[in-house]
């Protein structure tokens, strides 16, 4: 664990006073200010903060109900928050939503829905080609680049139903990735995604964090603090310190009972010591 | 059947069967992969209501058919998408309300009401040239409809929560595509009757469903199964002398039925890795 430590090179983004550390600047994506949010006078969110920066590739884990849902929603513009303030790159949500690539948690879609996956990807360029005209050369260009990068151009053609949950899961990514988002949310990536699979999976994720931000909300702890480089605990507060640790502090915060801290594969740098 | 063709109201009733087919394919295909039955359903009981008032007021009572299916349509889209009431409990109440309304206009309305049972059941044999040329505008609103908003309204269907998400006035859409299934069953209240609408709408593209992978061809080829039921029910009706609509829906069930054990036993004579 020390030596861990040692290799890791210290966090400029969080250290801003350290000496090692010079300055930068760097573009905040998505600012989310004090955010409250309350269903029926019961609080779902208590006072959020969190910045997300360019090249951002955030966790954020939490128990059921602990509001993750209600976090992304907040993102996207589909809820206002009872108080506190979301900007987008500066602008409000609803103004800026095509800078957001949204994955929904796999929900099981009518596989049988008659629909190929070319015409699934092209969906997301809805609002580009705007309403009472067909789908133009340049929407067809920006969804081949979008399954070409997520590796699904052979099957363009392919019925949705004769694909397999990590390839459902990937022409749902290139749908979101059409409209070249800076920030890219996704809601359970992996529930549906073969465990075989998932590493190329994240392979992708990582591919894809060169060139915008990410964020997934998942249940599985061990899994994401493997591959995020930084992990944010949800239960109605967000304990997020901008870095890849997680403390038992924060979990037992977060899911209220001592929670075991266990990772598998090398390294496990989500593992920190904690008294028994 | 060739002799038959000679007299008018066999050929309107053909005219009312094609243009009943033409809405239910193409409307009836966003239905079943929407999953828009039971509202579907709603509606054309609520426009029960305004044939009712027809009678009470003494005007065409496919026009209050017409004006009431369009408000049930908006009513209930708007309750299931804006308010905390499900939707669900929207479709119960509305579609009972209407049908309640349908029943006062229809006793404060002197004397005797004909055609009603036409009206709850269908007659195809009975449409008049007027209504034909109804249904005609019906159906021509209703495909250039669709045609315009054909990318929007597959996409709906879809991922509902997807389109509102990069912005599409997914809302509005919704609206705009149950005032087509309000318009829909205008057209069908002649041939089957508004009791039995929401089969008509149903059946045709839930055969068609079952085999098509895109939604164009799942809706020819229910307007296609649609022409066929009408057809072949308006024939049996008239060679068993019993009533249209009612006819046309047991054809269609029948179909279904039929479809659907074939599919199931086609599956399982398949070895296994390739179901």
């Amino acid at each position: 664990m020390e030596q861990w430590r040692q290799t890791r090179k210290p966090d400029c983004r969080i250290h801003y006073d350290n000496n090692k550390c010079p300055v930068k600047k760097v573009t905040i994506i998505a600012k989310l200010e004090n955010i409250w949010v309350y269903y029926d006078g019961v609080a779902a969110l208590e006072g959020v903060s969190i910045a997300i920066e360019e090249k951002d590739f955030i966790g954020i884990i939490g128990p059921n109900g602990g509001g993750k849902s209600t976090l992304l929603k907040v993102m996207l513009g589909l809820l206002e928050p009872s108080r506190g303030k979301v900007e987008i790159l500066g602008l409000p949500p609803k103004k800026n939503a095509s800078k957001i690539g949204y994955v929904a948690q796999y929900r099981s879609f009518d596989r049988n829905f008659p629909i190929n996956v070319w015409n699934v990807v092209l969906m997301g360029r809805l609002k580009h080609a705007g309403l009472l005209r067909g789908y133009r050369k340049e929407d067809f260009q920006a969804a081949a680049e979008a399954l070409e990068r997520v590796e699904m151009l052979d099957l363009k053609e392919r019925h949705i139903s004769g694909l397999s949950g990590g390839q459902q899961q990937r022409v749902l990514i290139a749908r979101a990735l059409v409209t070249e988002p800076k920030l890219l949310l996704l809601d359970e990536p992996m529930s549906n995604v073969d465990s075989a699979v998932q590493t190329g999976f994240y392979d992708l994720l990582a591919q894809l964090n060169e060139q915008m931000a990410i964020i997934m909300v998942s249940h599985d702890i061990s899994a994401v603090s493997l591959h995020v480089k930084k992990v944010a605990c949800l239960n109605k507060k967000l304990y997020y310190h901008g870095t890849g640790q997680l403390t038992s502090e924060d979990l037992e915060a977060t899911y209220q009972c001592p929670v075991e801290l266990i990772a598998h594969g090398t390294p496990h740098r989500v593992l920190k010591d904690h008294p028994r | 059947m060739i002799e038959l063709l000679q007299y008018q109201f066999m050929q309107n009733a053909l005219i009312a069967g094609l243009l009943s087919a033409i809405a239910c394919g193409v409307i009836g295909s966003f239905v079943v992969i929407k999953r828009m039955v039971s509202i579907s359903g709603g509606i054309a009981h609520a426009s029960f209501g305004g044939i009712g008032l027809g009678y009470l007021l003494g005007f065409n009572p496919v026009t209050g058919a017409l004006a009431f299916s369009l408000g049930a349509a908006i009513i209930m889209g708007t309750v299931s998408r804006k308010t905390r009431l499900s939707s669900d409990t929207s479709i119960g109440v509305l579609w009972a309300t209407g049908m309640a309304l349908g029943v006062i206009f229809i006793g404060l309305a002197p004397g005797y009401a004909p055609d009603l049972f036409s009206y709850l059941f269908g007659n195809i044999l009975t449409v008049p040239r007027s209504d034909i040329l109804l249904m005609c505008v019906i159906d021509g609103i209703i495909l250039l409809t669709v045609f315009m908003f054909y990318k929007e309204f597959s996409a709906l269907s879809f991922d509902e929560e997807f389109t509102r998400i990069i912005g599409v006035p997914a809302f509005a859409l919704y609206l705009l595509l149950l005032c087509l299934i309000a318009l829909t069953i205008v057209v069908l209240i002649r041939a089957v009757g508004i009791v039995l609408v929401i089969a008509l709408i149903t059946i045709p593209a839930a055969i068609a469903y079952q085999y098509t992978r895109s939604l164009k061809k799942m809706m020819l080829a229910a307007v296609i199964i649609g022409v066929f039921f009408t057809t072949a029910g308006l024939w049996l009706s008239y060679l068993l002398d019993i009533a249209s609509g009612a006819t046309i829906i047991m054809i269609g069930a029948l179909s279904l039925f039929i479809s659907t054990g074939w599919l199931r036993l086609r599956k399982k004579n398949l070895p296994a890795n390739e179901s």
